[in-house]
């Protein structure tokens, strides 16, 4: 504040302002009335007697003056931006981080009208508490507003600063802004506005800081484990800067109250937290599957009906039927009720053209009315988007070329498969017939796109270009298949250009390209066992198990898995292979067909180990001790170095051993063992892991086929041939009538919607086009984009608003479109053309994103425990320094003024003291007639008179 | 009971009717006139004709004057002698310096010359209208017009005569004035000094003195005006002097105190000057009625009577 006075302006300003009354005085002086006067004597007798007490008393009431207007100065000053009390303190600034993500849309009913948290944070803390207590505070207070979502899109965000709030003007430019804050559709974690803030805390070292979180206080992200992160930035805020403030406000109704323990009640809320169309293209008229995810976030049990719009027209579709049937009960606190349907769409699209069509999934009560009683409205609309084509082309690139086409052999098999999908629109494409005879070479077009699945069999190798246009048209969310075959001769050039150590393509490294050498096919065994297993216990549900979950919702078909002879296949070398989790999964695995007794040792260990020993001295479990005998047995007979039974007979037998629950009538000798393994004792718990882990190794093989995903795109290994060349599955087996199911749903899975589908509101959108592709087409003006906003409204036609136009960034002949605000829930449509086409020109490419609400992420409206954040912040940091309340906090909580000079009483008195002897010499030193004086002077002219009478 | 303005005779004497009459003889007139009219309810009336005694008359004595009471009784013819036969000679002195043009003027207002010459004028028309003899002196540095004493009615033009160009001009020389006035009156006689008296008090009171040992009854109407007694004046003011260059510049509320202090010095200072040396003495200013000027000089003219008669 000092430099207020070292400013050359300001001490002009205030130098000027002191010594007006000696201006004025001089001027004064300067302007005087001209009087001739005759009683000159007495004036130069009265000048030269006063003229002493006349200069004191003229100077005195100059100095009053002056320190009047000192005075004055001030008392104003700190309106106008100087304040004592800043002198030698730090300026205050106030960071307000004000969330205003999806679920502060939270509102309840408060009388007639409806509130919500994100006004009440806004309106009742924001404006009336703090902003008002900063225009009353002192005048070089800041004030940063930082909107949580804001940080989603605009990472380098510079919050604008609201200085000299107590100036009316500003005060009420800064009420606009805010009046204009809405709360947003996106998600964004507190944690991201917290760490924003901290680097602001770390740049603004000079000043006095308190920052303000006005947020929902939802239990998903202020609960442990998941908030142990916030929580630790906080406290670790408030201890670096012990002059730090941290004041977290809920703004969730029934408001938290000073020193309330305990979980706020919370207001209910169902949502949909997905809706997810089978397939990404689809063909017209062609049955597309789609799948809705609903939640209940409440305590109790909600009855709701789906509704689904055809945006394009608004109208409901009467057509759809729900499985299970609406209206449909979800359980509280669920979050995983899938609803299925199937709709199909016949709009007018001619061949070649990309049509989206759009629909939207509402929930309503089960009366068809409003839900009532519903915390979030937003996040009771999904909508979802599937590609629309005349035909749904699907591209064959067969190593053998057009040979492959020939009865029984790969394309054969896959063709066959894909054309014969009930009810499609399929039509395939073959590598070699686009390619001039060279299969791969299809993979240097640009219009790759439009094949949603691309089936690569038997292909030994790919030219670099190939490679990266194939990588980049998966990471684009393309689809691609790839199996086996005698031409796949080097394991290396795939590990080395496809799998790249598990950054590639590929999704599994290959040892061998087959197994066994070519001269020693593998003969099928008919043990009873399956010759494929498939590792659906390695996913939740079977409707989450890619591809198998599909074909095998019928348990029954998993017999055709016992005669599935696989002659040669490209062998895994699992013991190297770390598949990345959630990204590569491991669908089905050859039996494992080693010898039993190479797992001799391992397995002697679970059976015959000290361990079990130890664990047999409790008397409490001698009783199973002859259940285990004759299991022990069992398996020593399968492992002896004698033995030529295979691993996966070990498997079984290990698998009896921790399922077995014996004989009723005979416990002695049969006792029911899964109360051994259930038994509590940490001993017997580790055993039967290692158990698991022997049992797991001695019945899975090789893998078989292996799922993963690349970019925005899927990718599937299978192992074998498409064809008969290495197995029976396409014909000669009983497997036979599974394999075209297999084909369908690996079309299905690949084709699907993967995770570009799901978009949340706020995700950044890239683009990426080869520009190369395009060039034959183009014109000058370089690629640009030109993005439709198509807003779904109930009961209304889509409406297409213009969003913006954008021209690419082309770096080494890819050209990148970056779409970085997808705020509103909607599909979003861009259409590539040259810069100089026109509007109406039919568009190069077209791409289609939709985006949703994060409901899974936004819709728990559960607040956290007083306690938990009393515990694990408040007393964490040093004491005072972060409080937790609700928006009932006084005001001069949230704003520490501090007492400056001017609000002083003192500085009012000495003003009075001084107005008054100014007054009092300014009348003392003024011509005032007074009566006793008139009358003097009537007496001093009539005295004689009278006298004389 | 209040008595309604235009019932009340004063109202002629008051200096705002006063300053309305442009012509200095028809304003006497209006003075004087008002002024006896008013005298109906005065103590003083009659004492200008008051009889004295009786004499024998002689051939040529105007038969209008005889006792016609006193013949009834015995017979004889005696004159009746009155107060008006004993000629009084009165010396009006009027200072026409430039101190006395202060003061505002017209419109209802006089300023100190103005009013002193009413004053002069009218006491001029008043003696003459009781028979006395009346002469003028005019002042400022020097003596600007002498007129002789006369008692005819018709002398009050030349009077007025000379009132009316002695416009006022440069500063008061007392002493030698009031020594001129003292060569120009022998005998003794009635001097009625006129003036602002702003001069050195030494030459003024060295000039009364002269007059007074010529014998003379001296009258002195001091005349200021209300601004310079009260010194009213607010906001920054140079003060020009009118007979000097001074100047003074000045808040002048701030001097006021001063002014008056100095004021009220100089006044007793006169006063007591004038007492010490038996002169009689009279502050007036221009707002004030002419009737008090006339009421104190007839009270004076009483009193020169009587000295006179006894010293007889």
């Amino acid at each position: 504040m000092l430099e207020i006075f070292t400013n050359p302006g300001y001490l002009a300003a205030a130098g000027a302002l002191v010594s007006a009354p000696i201006i004025i005085h001089l001027i004064n002086r300067m302007r005087y009335k001209r009087i001739r006067w005759a009683a000159m004597e007495f004036l130069l007798k009265a000048q030269k007697r006063m003229r002493k007490r006349l200069i004191i008393e003229q100077l005195i009431l100059l100095a009053l003056r002056c320190i009047l207007v000192a005075l004055v100065g001030l008392l104003v000053m700190r309106f106008v931006g100087f304040s004592f009390a800043d002198i030698g303190a730090k300026p205050g600034l106030h960071i307000v981080l004000l969330d205003d993500t999806l679920s502060t849309s939270d509102e309840w009913k408060q009388g007639e009208s409806l509130r919500d948290a994100f006004t009440i944070a806004k309106n009742d803390v924001l404006v009336d508490k703090i902003v008002k207590g900063i225009s009353q505070s002192s005048a070089s207070d800041r004030l940063m507003i930082i909107p949580l979502a804001k940080l989603g899109y605009e990472r380098e965000l510079q919050p604008k600063i609201y200085e000299k709030l107590n100036d009316g003007g500003k005060l009420e430019e800064l009420k606009k802004d805010v009046a204009q804050m809405e709360a947003s559709k996106l998600h964004v974690p507190v944690l991201t506005g917290v760490r924003k803030v901290q680097e602001l805390v770390t740049a603004y070292p000079e000043s006095r800081i308190t920052f303000h979180i006005l947020s929902d206080f939802r239990q998903r992200e202020w609960s442990l484990p998941d908030a142990e992160a916030l929580h630790k930035l906080l406290v670790e805020m408030a201890k670096d800067r012990p002059d730090l403030k941290i004041r977290l406000i809920d703004a969730v109704h029934p408001y938290r109250t000073s020193g309330q323990g305990g979980v706020p009640l919370a207001h209910d809320n169902v949502g949909i937290v997905d809706l997810v169309a089978g397939t990404r293209v689809a063909g017209k008229d062609m049955p597309v599957a789609f799948t809705l995810t609903l939640a209940n976030y409440s305590a109790r049990e909600a009855e709701v009906n789906v509704v689904i719009y055809e945006d394009k027209t608004g109208n409901e579709r009467h057509d759809v039927d729900f499985n299970p049937p609406m209206p449909i009960k979800i359980p509280a606190g669920s979050t995983d009720v899938k609803v299925n349907f199937d709709m199909r769409f016949s709009p007018a699209i001619r061949a070649g053209e990309t049509y989206f069509e759009q629909i939207s999934a509402r929930l309503e009560s089960a009366h068809r009315g409003k839900l009532e009683n519903d915390g979030l409205a937003h996040d009771n609309v999904r909508h979802a988007a599937v590609e629309m084509r005349d035909k749904v082309p699907v591209l064959l690139v067969d190593g053998q070329g057009a040979r492959g086409r020939l009865e029984n052999n790969d394309s054969f098999f896959i063709r066959t498969a894909i054309i014969s999908v009930p009810g499609s629109s399929y039509e395939v494409e073959y590598g070699d017939e686009l390619g001039a005879s060279i299969p791969t070479k299809v993979l240097e077009r640009s219009d790759l796109r439009k094949f949603p699945t691309i089936f690569f069999l038997n292909v030994r190798e790919f030219t670099p270009k190939q490679l990266a246009n194939l990588e980049n048209y998966v990471k684009e969310g393309g689809g691609v298949a790839f199996f086996m075959g005698p031409q796949i001769t080097d394991a290396n050039y795939y590990n080395k250009n496809l799998y790249k150590e598990g950054k590639g393509l590929f999704p599994v490294p290959l040892k061998e390209t087959v197994f066994p050498p070519s001269s020693e096919p593998l003969k099928p065994e008919y043990t009873g066992h399956p010759q494929v297993l498939l590792r659906d216990k390695l996913f939740p549900t079977l409707d989450a198990f890619p591809i198998f979950g599909a074909v095998f919702k019928e348990e029954k078909q998993r017999d055709r898995l016992k005669d599935l002879p696989i002659r040669h296949y490209a062998k895994v070398p699992r013991s190297e292979w770390r598949p990345e989790p959630g990204k590569v999964f491991e669908l089905a695995t050859l039996p494992n067909d080693v010898l039993a007794s190479t797992l001799q040792g391992p397995a002697l260990n679970i059976v015959k180990g000290p361990a079990l020993e130890r664990i047999m001295e409790n008397d409490d479990l001698k009783k199973y001790r002859r259940g285990l005998d004759r299991h022990r047995r069992i398996i020593e007979g399968i492992i002896s170095p004698t033995s030529e039974k295979k691993a996966y007979i070990l498997a079984d037998a290990l698998e009896k051993l921790l399922q077995d629950t014996g004989k009723e009538k005979e416990r002695d000798e049969f006792p029911n063992l899964t109360e051994f393994w259930t038994y509590p004792d940490p001993k017997i718990n580790t055993l039967r892991e290692q158990a698991q882990s022997v049992l797991d190794d001695a019945r899975y093989g090789d893998p078989f086929v292996i799922a993963g995903h690349y970019g925005k795109g899927k990718v599937v290994a299978v192992m074998t041939t498409a064809g008969k060349e290495w197995n029976d599955w396409g014909g000669g087996s009983d497997a036979t009538l599974i394999y075209q199911p297999f084909i369908w749903e690996m079309q299905n899975y690949l084709s699907s919607q993967g995770s570009e589908s799901n978009l949340t509101v706020g995700t950044p959108v890239q683009v990426r086009v080869e520009t190369e592709a395009f060039k034959q087409k183009g014109s000058a003006g370089g690629l640009k984009m030109t993005r439709v906003y198509n807003k779904a409204e109930q009961g209304k036609p889509v409406k297409v608003t213009r969003d913006l136009e954008q021209f690419a960034q082309e770096d080494k002949g890819v050209a990148t479109f970056h779409f970085e605000k997808n705020l509103e829930p909607g599909l979003y449509v861009a259409s590539l053309n040259w810069g100089e086409a026109s509007d109406r020109q039919i568009p190069l490419a077209v791409f289609g994103h939709v985006f949703n609400v994060d409901t899974a992420k936004e819709g728990a409206l559960a607040r956290v425990a007083s306690d938990e954040v009393d515990r694990n912040v408040v007393r964490q940091a040093p004491q005072g320094s972060i409080r937790f309340e609700g928006p009932g906090i006084q005001s001069d909580d949230l704003v520490s003024r501090r007492t400056d000079l001017s609000e002083s009483p003192w500085l009012f008195l000495v003003f009075i003291l001084v107005l008054v002897a100014e007054q009092a010499l300014a009348v003392h030193l003024s011509f005032h007639l007074r009566g006793s004086e008139t009358e003097a002077l009537s007496k001093l002219t009539q005295a004689t008179p009278r006298q004389a009478a | 009971m209040a008595t309604r303005i235009e019932d009340d005779p004063r109202r002629f004497l008051h200096p705002d009717t006063i300053a309305r009459i442009s012509r200095l003889d028809l304003r006497a007139r209006q003075v004087v006139e008002g002024f006896i009219s008013g005298m109906h309810r005065s103590p003083f009336f009659g004492h200008s004709v008051e009889f004295v005694q009786h004499r024998d008359y002689t051939p040529g004595d105007d038969i209008r004057h005889l006792d016609w009471k006193v013949w009834s009784k015995t017979d004889k013819y005696y004159i009746k002698q009155f107060e008006e036969e004993t000629n009084l000679r009165c010396h009006l002195v009027v200072d026409v310096s430039n101190s006395m043009h202060y003061g505002k003027q017209g419109k209802g207002h006089l300023n100190k010359y103005n009013y002193a010459c009413t004053v002069a004028a009218c006491l001029a028309y008043m003696l003459l209208r009781q028979q006395d003899a009346v002469g003028l002196i005019t002042f400022d540095e020097d003596v600007r017009q002498v007129v002789p004493t006369r008692s005819q009615h018709t002398h009050i033009d030349a009077i007025i005569k000379a009132l009316d160009v002695s416009r006022p001009r440069d500063k008061t020389n007392m002493e030698k004035i009031l020594k001129r006035v003292a060569e120009n009156a022998p005998g003794r006689g009635l001097v009625v000094l006129v003036s602002d008296l702003l001069v050195d008090r030494d030459p003024l009171f060295r000039g009364l003195e002269m007059l007074r040992h010529g014998r003379h009854d001296i009258l002195v109407f001091h005349v200021m005006d209300e601004e310079e007694l009260t010194f009213p004046f607010a906001g920054t003011t140079r003060f020009e002097g009118m007979e000097e260059l001074e100047q003074v510049l000045c808040d002048p509320r701030a001097l006021r105190d001063g002014y008056l202090e100095a004021l009220q010095e100089y006044l007793v200072e006169v006063r007591r000057g004038c007492a010490r040396k038996g002169i009689d003495y009279q502050l007036v200013h221009t707002r004030e009625y002419m009737d008090a000027v006339l009421s104190k000089f007839l009270h004076h003219r009483m009193a020169v009577l009587k000295s006179a008669a006894k010293s007889k």
